[in-house]
């Protein structure tokens, strides 16, 4: 075999190889991407039915808090405290009674649904309701009941608990169940905690619910524009009267954003950051590296790329999210 | 040997190398369909044990009737969810294992075919050749459907994310 020989296969492997993890790892982005994507969808929808449930009302609370996820150092990378406390008075008053997210909502929404104006009354809000002892009774027993706008049929998310629940329920599922010692959520390299998941990390503790905005939707008058937010075709909810109260339905339009980096899946990512770290003298204008310069490509700033960057790139969505009554 | 017997060798050489060539590529792509079926087919499977921490039995019907009519072919068979699958209710942030297999037949031009002799007792310890009836072979087969092992599993461990007050102790 002459040497002209060895050279044609020795570059038509390096070829190969490269094209073939070019492939894998376009195919893994592609299948993996759309899973990710999935994931996160069912885990704000999750997030925001669990939020609904109200599951600190319980008696037993022992759902209210989650179970913390153990991080690679041994110690908790995702917090399961959601509510901050297992007593359901101290959380309905944290969530409703002293809270500027539900005071600056509930302003925009006064004199629109008697029930709601009751349950603001009894939060200490002015409403459009006479102030007399019957009101001041029924607003007094929807407090002492807890009752929240959720239980009246009208959507109100608190941002930042529903958030908590969003990010444990990330990490919860793309860990797998695997985390502690060795597990698939790192809290051991740099600041930063994520979540390996085939060849991606997932920041999942400063994923984010972006915004919560708010819409009124009369369902008779907006039959199409209900339908085409919730695919819910409001004739058959029996409400035919526009003017009936319960007519009126809010829907929340929940953005997030999670921070997503691509580390790979193939020897590829390896060669790459190999190259990447070496220094090579003689080249000017790079970072000092002892008696010589040295170009300025580290791991470090591969790393602020996209490429299995800490940095990371924010990957968007948005669900709509509604009770009915 | 002259070349004109030289090249009918090669011919003889190249025709079954070129078929099994075809066919191999043929093999790759149609696993590689399969493979992507699956995973889409998985897909849905987790999301809906997601989204109720098991496969509710409406569910479960409509995803087996889907996995019977549209995902099954001749060359994917004994599509099903995998026996780990978790079919009773979990609570919320407890673990659900779901999962979905298949067998994909490979095609080959050489494919084995069922012998239809069996070996049948006689007198003394004798023993003497014959044709199988059609129940016996049909005995056969089932073994052999039986015996065959999924080549494509694809399961995931997912946390249930829907809180059940019934479950709650």
């Amino acid at each position: 075999m002459s040497p002209k020989t060895i050279f044609k296969i020795l570059l038509a492997t390096i070829i190969v190889s490269v094209i073939g993890s070019l492939i894998v790892e376009v195919i893994n982005i592609n299948t993996t991407g759309y899973q990710i994507n999935n994931i996160t969808r069912v885990c704000v929808q999750q997030a925001c039915d669990f939020y609904g449930q109200e599951t600190y009302k319980r008696d037993i609370n022992s759902i209210s808090n989650l179970e913390d996820i153990i991080g690679t150092s041994g110690s908790v990378a995702v917090s399961g405290e959601i509510y901050g406390s297992n007593n359901a008075q101290q959380i309905y008053d944290s969530l409703y009674t002293n809270k500027d997210d539900f005071r600056f909502w509930a302003v925009n929404y006064i004199g629109l649904w008697k029930n709601l104006d009751y349950l603001l009354f009894g939060l200490g809000f002015q409403t459009s309701l006479a102030l007399n002892p019957e009101n001041y009774y029924i607003a007094k027993s929807y407090y002492d009941n807890r009752m929240t706008p959720l239980n009246l049929g009208i959507t109100y998310l608190d941002k930042e608990t529903t958030l908590k629940i969003f990010r444990w329920n990330l990490a919860k599922t793309l860990s797998n169940g695997q985390d502690g010692d060795g597990g698939m959520v790192v809290d051991t390299d740099g600041s930063r905690v994520y979540v390996k998941y085939k060849g991606f990390r997932i920041y999942t503790s400063e994923a984010e619910i972006t915004d919560i905005s708010y819409q009124l939707i009369n369902i008779v008058n907006e039959r199409d524009k209900f339908m085409e937010l919730t695919n819910i075709d409001s004739s058959k909810l029996g409400i035919n009267n526009a003017s009936d109260e319960r007519a009126t339905v809010c829907l929340a339009g929940i953005k997030y954003s999670v921070p997503v980096a691509y580390q790979g899946i193939t020897p590829f990512r390896k060669i790459l950051e190999f190259v990447g770290n070496r220094r090579v003298n003689g080249l000017t204008g790079g970072n000092s590296g002892g008696s010589g310069t040295t170009i300025g490509v580290s791991e470090g700033e591969l790393q602020a790329g996209g490429f299995y960057g800490t940095t990371g790139l924010p990957v968007p969505g948005s669900i709509i999210y509604y009770v009915l009554r | 040997m002259s070349d004109s017997v030289k090249g009918i060798f090669k011919t003889l050489i190249k025709i079954p190398v070129i078929i099994i060539i075809c066919y191999a590529i043929f093999n790759a792509f149609a696993f590689g369909i399969t493979y992507f079926k699956m995973l889409g087919l998985s897909y849905v499977a987790m999301q809906t044990a997601m989204e109720n921490n098991f496969i509710p039995a409406r569910e479960r019907a409509t995803i087996e009737d889907w996995m019977q009519n549209e995902i099954e072919t001749g060359i994917i068979q004994n599509v099903s969810f995998t026996s780990g699958t978790t079919f009773n209710k979990q609570q919320y942030g407890e673990e659900v294992t779901v999962g979905v297999q298949a067998y994909y037949r490979v095609i080959w031009p050489l494919m084995p075919t069922e012998t239809i002799n069996g070996t049948y007792n006689g007198v003394g310890g004798n023993t003497f050749g014959g044709n199988k009836t059609s129940a016996e072979l049909q005995a056969t087969r089932d073994a052999l459907e039986a015996q065959r092992k999924s080549n494509i599993v694809i399961e995931y461990k997912v946390p249930g994310l829907k809180y059940y007050s019934d479950l709650d102790n």
